[in-house]
């Protein structure tokens, strides 16, 4: 029963004498501290996100700077949006104060203008006719209907306002494609080309090559009719067509002879230092070669000589 | 007593400047008191102080209501003992028993008879934690002294006299089943 009691009266004084580690109060506050920093700025900034972004500016100059460039570009949009648009609009009350205009009126005033304006060098007498033509439309017009006269008269004026106004040219009109192939030959290509297109300076061109030619070729054969004569002594009874051999061709035959050569026989080759002057001096070598040799000679190539004088 | 008169200078203050809390004057002045409350319930330094600190926290959260607080006193004691009673809900108190028993036997005994007494405070406790939950309460809440019998009964939301028939009670069943046991 003591023990008892004793034991109860032991545990309950150890709860009422339990002491508290020290430093509580001071860690608490601490941790009291933190949270009502935290709470504080979670606060503020869900004020600053509330708020209006001219008022967090002051805080944040990049944000005002990038805001404040940003107003200015927009203002500047609108303002050159704004512009053509008060332009259009100055300009429609203008057209609106003709519109109300007979619609005939100005049909006809559009039809003359576009008429001097097709006709530019027209005189003056036309505008008269049309003028009076159109006053004595008018004129019925009134006597048909004398309520309207007063705007019929307002529409002649406008008429004759748009008839006197200053002709427009037409705008022009876009090129054709063979308009487009002859800007691009004037502009491209050769002036010898252009000018062999006309058929009169192609004639004359080709007369000049025909007369160009039988002087130069005339005069080619001339030159050599003395050189045949000389060579026709050495070899008088061959022609040089028989002896061209098959498969040579007669430039090949002109050429020098040179060792090595199928064509040089041993008795018939010369020394070296000869053989390049053989083409060279042909006056001074014909006694030197056989006849077999000169007649390889002779065979100049001419065939268009021997041929033109055939 | 200097508690009592810190309590009221607490309160005093309060009631001149209710529209401030002066957090740092609540924990200094209730600390300790809280923390006896938390430490009755939990048997645990570390688990009553992280109670007391909650509490200062809710302080903290309801700043703005605590001005219709009619009795801060009783009203913290009241929320401390909520939060020990809802933490020891989740934690295992046995072993704080345990350790709170030993810490209980005096250093200068020899370890036989020290095994023995700690062995009986341990019952003491099992036996308290045994007890109908009203009754336990109040011998729980009878320990802090400065509580009296109308506190305790606001915190505990009972009369003052079902308080102290219960805090009656309280003390005769558990010594009879400490001796019961003993008998055995």
């Amino acid at each position: 029963m003591k023990n008892s009691e004793e034991a109860i009266e032991k545990v309950l004084a150890g709860l009422r004498d339990a002491e508290s580690a020290a430093g509580m109060e001071r860690r608490i506050l601490d941790q009291l501290d933190g949270l009502e920093e935290r709470a504080a700025v979670r606060s503020r900034s869900g004020w600053l996100r509330l708020r209006p972004i001219w008022l967090v500016a002051p805080a944040r100059p990049v944000a005002v700077g990038s805001l404040v460039c940003g107003v200015a570009l927009a203002g500047m949009f609108a303002v050159a949006l704004a512009i053509p648009a008060i332009r259009r609009l100055g300009h429609v009350p203008a057209q609106g104060r003709r519109s109300p205009a007979p619609v005939r009126s100005l049909a006809l005033g559009a039809s003359e203008v576009a008429a001097k304006s097709a006709q530019p060098a027209s005189s003056r007498s036309d505008v008269r006719a049309l003028e009076e033509v159109n006053a004595g439309q008018i004129k019925a017009e009134g006597k048909t209907n004398e309520g309207s006269a007063e705007a019929v008269l307002d529409s002649d004026s406008v008429a004759l306002e748009e008839m006197h106004a200053p002709s427009r040219p037409a705008p022009p009109m876009p090129l054709t494609e063979q308009e487009r192939l002859l800007l691009r030959l004037v502009h491209k290509d050769d002036p010898v080309e252009l000018a062999m297109l006309d058929s009169k300076v192609r004639a004359l061109q080709d007369l000049e090559d025909k007369a160009e030619f039988q002087r130069f070729f005339g005069q080619s054969t001339r030159q050599t009719t003395p050189e045949q004569s000389m060579t026709g002594q050495a070899a008088p009874e061959q022609s040089t067509t028989e002896q061209v051999a098959p498969g040579q061709s007669t430039m090949d035959q002109a050429m020098p002879a040179q060792p090595g050569m199928e064509q040089t026989t041993p008795e018939q080759s010369v020394p070296e230092q000869s053989v390049p002057d053989q083409p060279m001096q042909p006056q001074s070598t014909p006694e030197k070669f056989a006849p077999d040799q000169s007649t390889t000679q002779q065979a100049t190539p001419r065939p268009t000589r021997t041929g033109e004088n055939e | 007593m200097a508690s009592v008169e810190g309590c009221s200078l607490a309160l005093s203050s309060m009631e001149g400047a209710r529209s401030e809390i002066d957090l740092a004057a609540l924990v200094e002045t209730y600390s300790s008191l809280l923390f006896r409350v938390a430490h009755s319930v939990l048997r645990s330094r570390a688990e009553a102080e992280d109670v007391v600190q909650d509490v200062f926290v809710r302080v903290l959260e309801h700043r703005r209501s605590l001005t219709a607080v009619r009795d801060m006193r009783v009203w913290l004691v009241r929320v401390a003992w909520n939060l020990a009673i809802d933490r020891r809900r989740r934690i295992r108190p046995k072993q704080f028993d345990e350790g709170f028993a030993e810490s209980l036997v005096a250093r200068n005994l020899p370890a036989d008879e020290a095994l023995n007494e700690a062995q009986r405070l341990r019952s003491v406790l099992r036996e308290l934690e045994r007890l109908p939950k009203a009754e336990r309460n109040v011998l729980l809440l009878s320990v802090v002294e400065e509580l009296g019998t109308a506190e305790m009964a606001e915190v505990l939301g009972r009369s003052e006299s079902a308080v102290r028939a219960l805090l009656f009670r309280a003390r005769t069943r558990l010594r009879e089943r400490l001796e019961e046991g003993e008998g055995r």
